[in-house]
């Protein structure tokens, strides 16, 4: 069954994108997707004089998706070029920048979403003073987005909660047997036997208030009240009451879930503004991974934090307070994959000098790079460009940098050859395999996480290097012989050329001359010709060349975090605000911090009618 | 089943965590009331499935012969005595655990696909969906006769940074049991932390009068957060709901525990097994004490 796509004949030269989409439309897709019947009720043939991107914002967006992960046009049918895949995902993408933010507002909603791991050890420590991580024995989180505080991707399977409520026995237990974290909690005391019941009560309400992270109701301040009086029936003593008490505090869902109400359901456009207490939350949670401090509940309960003005200096405030190392351990740890240093073995005997220490120090490196980032508020090109960084005498070593001795750390100039994060040994490491380099891993790695700009995925059934170097000569050499297949080249010159540049460090990041009884050439030229030799080389061009892409990246990760959500269609609108007030504010890190926290997306919350 | 005739040492027991749950010591776990049923003391049957994510090599592992008397390939070598009640299934290609039209992501695949026979949703974030898997719904429907109606071991607690599997969320690759199909059920992997959830003597005999105002507690604890998740449940969107039935499932499950310690005349026996010191640092000890 054939249908023709005929556009009218006036917008047929309109726009040089459209001349590119409607031909692969009518390649690939109309033959489905069209008529009364469409196949998944797409159609296409409806698309014959503009994409219409205004109302079907969210349908380009996922062709886009199926295209460049070559589900769509399904495996039975004729495939599109490599190269036609990326030049229509290219005038698609062209097509939605053209969508007007100014007409719909979209803030999206987040799951309401359970603490993790990492927020409750923090929320505990900082509610009681008390450092438990009695978290660490809970099942581990699940990973969504890229990050394992994703609302939709939290579970809560029975033996999770079986582990709240143990925690909230040993807490309240610990509690009890800590002077400084009881007069925490029973703040306020009784001077004659009248007055007890009420001071018990006026405690039981504020530890509430600032668990629930919001002021209690009083029909909850009654509950609780009636759970002590129980208690008391039974003949409980005091300390048992106040026990029980907090055990079913720390085990309420208000306690462990981040609860934001929606809007009415009658609202007009089912967006509602976020309350103080709420923002509290957010931001806290965001910088922290813990629970706001009083400083917060203050401004939330003067109605203040309201105020994008106030939002922004609280946020400067709290980057500099010492638990924005949550930052650095939770965001960076998983934009970077720092994490995942801990978990790698190189290969022994190609690797002998690699131990624990210099593991260690690997990830401590680039985590130190972050917090300096954070505290000296500095550009955030650096991660690309910066020409110092931070070693201990172990990674001194490995680096060949002379003269540090001693197991701290200390800022120092990189030695020539070496830029920025990317040439940190750990990132160069966690992008090898155990035996060898991987340029491809490298280049992939690059483009998904500085640059978002992520290859689809290789066809099926293509062949895999020969692990024999005899026969096939360097690796560049083999891979080179790989890309003469125009299928593999299209995405392969992309990725070869950056993981290439950085083939002077092998796979545990130390610096080579040569690979084998071959000599490392690390030169190339990027698509567009721009050529380069060498990381250091390389690193500046993607600094340059490459900011809006690296800005564009950074920016939609520490969205994802911070909201706890994926992002979706309408997010591209807050992610350019949030994008050109880095690039105003000078790339400083503060204000890209300072541009989320004020962003829609992050003080509003949305119920749309499909849900 | 022959494991009456096995003896048991309390190296085994452990040993026997994860696999071997019908290991008679763990009879102290079943509830009395199951016992006190039946003519004969039968402990419930236990089913268990274990995953090995990177496979297996199939020519080291599948009998050459079919039918009785087969000889046992290299890896299944070490099962030679047990071989009489042995079973070796082969054929059973998961159809939803290949692409399907959804592009890359085989070993996200494999492990949702195992136990649940669904086509996961390739979504990284938003919406997961996979479907029930075959231990859930036997624990749903007969997990009410033991003390616990499932255990979820591992010796891996899944990727907790990056990516997991081209576009599919890490929840996927690391769970392979599901509660629902949008539930996952998480595991343990720290063997100390499984042996004191199985022996952890909590409650127990309600004649210690401290004990029984000690329950008492507990359960108005129970009450005051299911009633606030149930609340919360009735203000919030069908993704939220979710998460609050999970909870409330969570609760549940605890509250049947209490009224099986309850209605235990003995209380629970006192166990003296050996407990783990936590996660060995080497791989194969790991494995060997979390069995799974």
């Amino acid at each position: 069954m054939q249908r023709k796509l005929t556009l009218p004949r006036k917008n047929r030269h309109t726009s040089p994108r459209r001349s590119q989409i409607a031909p692969f439309l009518h390649t690939h897709c109309v033959d489905c997707h069209s008529g009364d019947e469409p196949e998944g009720g797409v159609r296409f043939d409806k698309y014959s004089d503009s994409a219409n991107v205004q109302t079907d914002y969210e349908l380009w967006e996922k062709a886009v998706r199926l295209i460049n992960d070559r589900q769509m046009p399904p495996v039975d049918e004729e495939q599109p070029t490599a190269g036609a895949v990326i030049a229509i995902t290219a005038a698609i993408a062209a097509e939605l920048k053209t969508f007007d933010c100014s007409a719909a507002k979209h803030p999206g909603r987040v799951t309401r979403r359970r603490l993790n791991k990492a927020e409750y050890n923090n929320t505990i420590r900082d509610l009681f003073g008390l450092d438990l991580k009695l978290a660490d024995d809970f099942p581990a989180d699940d990973v969504g987005n890229g990050f394992d505080n994703i609302g939709d991707v939290l579970s809560i399977p029975p033996v999770l909660l079986e582990k709240y409520l143990t925690a909230g026995e040993a807490i309240a237990e610990a509690i009890f047997n800590d002077e400084k974290a009881k007069e925490r909690i029973l703040v306020h005391r009784a001077l004659n036997d009248e007055q007890r019941v009420e001071v018990a009560r006026r405690n039981v309400r504020e530890f509430a208030a600032k668990a629930f992270r919001r002021p209690i109701t009083g029909d909850e301040e009654e509950r609780l009240f009636a759970i002590m009086r129980f208690a008391w029936e039974q003949d409980s003593s005091e300390e048992e009451i106040f026990k029980t008490v907090i055990s079913a505090v720390l085990s309420n869902p208000h306690f462990l879930f981040r609860v934001e109400r929606d809007p009415p359901a009658d609202d007009e456009d089912g967006v509602r503004a976020l309350d103080g207490f709420e923002i509290a939350s957010r931001l806290s949670y965001f910088l922290w991974s813990s629970m706001p401090d009083e400083q917060l509940f203050d401004l939330a309960r003067s109605g203040e934090l309201t105020n994008p003005e106030v939002i922004t200096a609280q946020a400067r405030r709290m980057l500099t307070d010492p638990r924005s190392r949550a930052l650095v351990d939770n965001f960076a740890g998983q934009w970077l994959q720092l994490r995942d240093i801990s978990r790698l073995q190189p290969d022994r005997d190609k690797f002998p000098s690699f131990d624990d220490e210099l593991r260690a120090a690997m990830r401590r490196e680039t985590e130190l790079f972050f917090e300096n980032m954070i505290r000296e508020d500095r550009n955030v090109l650096e991660f690309l460009n910066a020409d110092f960084t931070f070693v201990n005498e172990r990674l001194a070593k490995h680096y060949g940098i002379e003269d540090i001795t001693g197991a701290e750390f200390q800022r120092v100039a990189l030695a020539a050859g070496r830029r920025g994060v990317l040439t940190h040994a750990g990132i160069l490491m966690l992008t090898s395999n155990p035996t060898r380099t991987s340029p491809v891993k490298r280049g992939k790695w690059i483009l998904d996480n500085i640059l978002a700009e992520p290859p689809p995925p290789p066809p099926a059934n293509v062949p895999e290097l020969s692990e024999d170097g005899e026969t096939l000569g360097s690796l560049r050499e083999q891979m080179e012989q790989h890309r003469e297949n125009p299928a593999c080249a299209v995405c392969h010159t992309k990725m070869d050329a950056i993981g290439f540049g950085l083939e002077n460090f092998d796979a545990i990041g130390a610096w080579r001359d040569r690979d084998g009884r071959f000599d490392i050439n690390a030169g190339g030229a990027l698509p567009g010709g721009r050529k380069f030799n060498g990381a250091a080389d390389l690193m500046q061009i993607l600094a340059e060349e490459k900011k809006a892409e690296f800005c564009r990246c950074l920016a939609s990760k520490m969205l994802t975090y911070a909201l706890g959500r994926g992002l979706s269609s309408y997010d591209r609108c807050a992610l350019n605000e949030v994008v050109t007030a880095l690039e105003a504010g000078a790339y400083r890190f503060g204000s890209l911090v300072a541009a989320i926290v004020t962003s829609d997306p992050f003080t509003k919350r949305e119920v749309r009618p499909q849900e | 089943m022959t494991w009456n005739q096995i003896p048991v040492s309390r190296r085994d027991a452990l040993r026997g965590l994860g696999v071997a749950l019908t290991l008679p010591w763990l009879e102290s776990l079943a509830p009395t009331v199951a016992r006190a049923n039946s003519a004969i003391a039968t402990p419930p049957r236990r089913m268990a499935f274990i995953f090995v994510p990177n496979g297996v090599h199939l020519p080291n592992w599948t009998p050459k012969s079919e039918g009785f008397g087969f000889q046992l390939p290299y890896i299944l070598d070490p099962l030679a005595n047990v071989q009489e009640e042995l079973l070796v299934l082969s054929g059973l290609t998961h159809d939803k655990g290949r692409a399907n039209g959804d592009g890359p992501g085989d070993h996200a695949r494999s492990a949702s696909v195992f136990l649940t026979g669904a086509q996961p949703r390739k979504t990284d974030g938003s919406n997961i969906r996979s479907g029930i898997s075959v231990d859930q719904a036997a624990a749903q429907r007969i997990g009410s006769l033991t003390k616990f109606p499932s255990l979820e071991l591992g010796c891996e607690p899944g990727r907790s940074a990056g990516g997991c599997d081209s576009g599919y969320s890490c929840a996927y690759s690391s769970n392979i049991s599901w509660a629902g199909e949008s539930s996952p059920m998480g595991k343990e992997t720290n063997p100390r932390a499984v042996f004191e959830r199985l022996f952890s003597v909590s409650g127990g005999q309600t004649t210690d009068k401290h004990a029984a105002r000690r329950q008492a507690l507990k359960r108005s604890v129970l009450d005051f957060i299911s009633e606030d998740a149930k609340r919360l449940q009735d203000k919030l969107g069908v993704n939220d709901n979710r998460k609050l039935e999970e909870y409330l499932t969570g609760v549940r499950e605890v509250e049947r525990r209490i009224e099986l310690a309850e209605s235990e005349s003995t209380g629970i026996k006192a166990v003296d097994y050996e407990v783990p010191a936590g996660t060995p640092r080497e791989y194969a000890g790991h494995i060997r004490l979390q069995r799974t």
